[in-house]
């Protein structure tokens, strides 16, 4: 088992596209804290708002490469057919795919817990300089490495069941930036209760500040909603490592 | 030893390949012959657990391949030379089969050197030549220094020196007592390195034998006979009921009669002999023979 995940921490590194994505996912989130941290005016009557532009909304763009890595962490393999390499050299497959999810879901909950605490670090610092209120929510902090690290295995789980990135990818992105904004609309006007269903709808409440509502429809709680989202990323996982020990190779 | 037994594979309707069985011996280099499209590859991927079978089964050494928990000790094989990532350098990609089974850096290096490829080994394989491709594959197959190679139209892409080398390596590995087999469409790549030939048409089994049995058993053998008294041996050996054809007005060969029949009926009716000897066809001539009726596409020349 070492040796698998050795094998797939080696493979992680050695790709140029993943070294690119990582380097953006680590750099891009803080950038942007910082030039949201120096744009913010201070007139926001709520403080925990400086924290949502500063903290969360950087952090959610490494959370949604990550994804986008965890589907690149199988999907490059059968893109290229490396994956017949790979179980040539182990062919018990629940190895392979154990040591793929050790590999890319620590890297997710390192990016979840690592990029929120440096943004924060970063936009109080230059926020306090400009004398803008700032209010931390430790609970949206945790929220954030639990989300990070979901959904970079919700992208590895879409990677096993899709195989192939270029179609993987778009549907990742796309799920939670149109397909569940139409069907969340068509929810609200039907009964706004449903919309918390949603799997990444639900899966953001994770990472939630203020006073945890992300619009009209009630929410689940925090807790709830990283249960109900971790579901959604468990059955994918479970359903993409069934059809790859099940299919050919 | 690889023993593979009833292995059968369907895609859909087609079957690709067809209650094959067969048994790959150490020591030797047995060929894998076949036309394109005849299930070569697709029995090397079953052998090792890559495609599940519908029915049948393979082992290694007794073993099924996926009983294997450290599998490149056992076993290494090259399927396709294009399994690599494009922007992984070399050692990387060898680095990480390497890891996979718990073996050491040192035998990255090793087989670097063993296959030629040490000048490039830092460099992205994306900008490799077939033959560079090729060559790491082999590396790759031999990382464990494994008791069984599988090698899947080996040659592909090589230049004659090339082409060479393989065919001293795979010999050389063989000679080592290891079990080595090697699937090609080349007939005349597999004539030069092969003890034994598997032959396979439309993924069914046609031959499993030694080459000299394989030549033997479907290949033609004829008689070249010269002489200036044709015109009445001709009438003679057609009587006897053997077929003729004509290489020119004193040269014939002669089928279904042998030499020594034919040499006593010259002598019985004092018709002079300048040549009279036997002739056997190639392997290719075997291989065409045996395979004719299983070619899945054939082109036509113009």
């Amino acid at each position: 088992m070492i040796g698998s995940i050795r094998s797939e921490w080696i493979k992680f590194r050695t790709v140029r596209a993943n070294v690119i994505l990582i380097a953006i996912t680590l750099v891009l989130p803080l950038v942007l804290s910082v030039v949201l941290a120096l744009v913010v005016d201070g007139g926001d009557a709520d403080p925990s708002n400086y924290f949502g532009a500063a903290v969360v909304a950087p952090s959610m763009i490494a959370v949604y490469l990550c994804g986008v890595l965890g589907v690149l962490g199988i999907g490059q393999e059968y893109r290229h057919n490396t994956i017949r390499v790979t179980f040539a050299a182990q062919p018990r497959r629940s190895r392979v795919l154990a040591g793929k999810t050790i590999v890319y879901g620590t890297f997710g909950l390192l990016v979840g817990i690592v990029t929120p605490m440096l943004c924060l670090v970063i936009s109080a610092v230059i926020m306090r300089s400009r004398d803008v209120p700032y209010e931390t929510n430790g609970a949206s902090l945790i929220g954030i490495a639990v989300l990070c690290l979901l959904t970079t295995l919700f992208g590895f789980g879409l990677g096993s069941v899709m195989r192939q990135p270029a179609g993987a990818i778009p549907v990742f992105l796309l799920w939670p930036l149109l397909v569940e904004s139409i069907v969340g609309a068509i929810f609200s006007s039907v009964n706004p209760d449903l919309v918390r269903w949603l799997p990444f709808r639900s899966g953001q409440q994770l990472a939630s500040f203020g006073d945890g509502s992300m619009g009209d429809a009630a929410e689940f709680s925090r807790v709830v909603s990283g249960v109900y989202f971790g579901a959604w990323t468990l059955a994918l996982v479970a359903l993409g490592w069934w059809l790859v020990e099940r299919r050919d190779a | 030893m690889i023993e593979a037994r009833g292995l059968t594979k369907r895609y859909g309707m087609r079957t690709a390949v067809d209650d094959l069985s067969f048994d790959v011996q150490p020591g030797v280099v047995t060929g894998f012959l076949g036309p394109n499209g005849s299930g070569k590859s697709t029995t090397m991927r079953l052998l090792l657990g890559l495609d599940r079978p519908n029915a049948g089964s393979a082992t290694f050494d007794g073993k099924p391949y996926t009983s294997y928990a450290q599998p490149l000790r056992e076993v290494g094989a090259l399927l396709d030379a294009g399994y690599l990532h494009p922007t992984r350098k070399a050692r990387s990609h060898l680095r990480a089969i390497a890891a996979s089974n718990n073996l050491p850096v040192s035998r990255v290096d090793d087989v670097i050197a063993m296959v030629g490829l040490a000048d490039v080994a830092g460099k992205r394989v994306g900008g490799f030549s077939l033959g560079m491709k090729q060559r790491l594959g082999i590396a790759a197959a031999m990382l464990g220094d494994p008791r069984t190679v599988l090698f899947d139209e080996p040659a592909n892409g090589l230049d004659p020196e090339g082409v060479r080398w393989i065919r001293e390596f795979v010999k050389h590995l063989a000679s080592q007592g290891r079990t080595v087999f090697v699937s090609s469409h080349l007939l005349s790549e597999v004539a030069l390195m092969a003890d034994r030939l598997i032959v396979i048409g439309k993924g069914r089994l046609i031959a499993s034998s030694t080459v000299d049995e394989f030549v033997n058993r479907f290949g033609h053998s004829w008689v070249r006979v010269q002489s200036p008294g044709m015109a009445a041996l001709s009438q003679l050996l057609q009587g006897m009921g053997a077929t003729l054809q004509f290489d020119n007005p004193t040269t014939v060969h002669v089928y279904g009669a042998s030499a020594t029949d034919i040499g006593n009926l010259a002598a019985s009716h004092g018709i002079v002999l300048h040549q009279l000897a036997d002739q056997s066809g190639s392997l290719e001539d075997a291989y065409l023979e045996v395979t004719n009726q299983t070619v899945e596409y054939r082109g036509t020349a113009k």
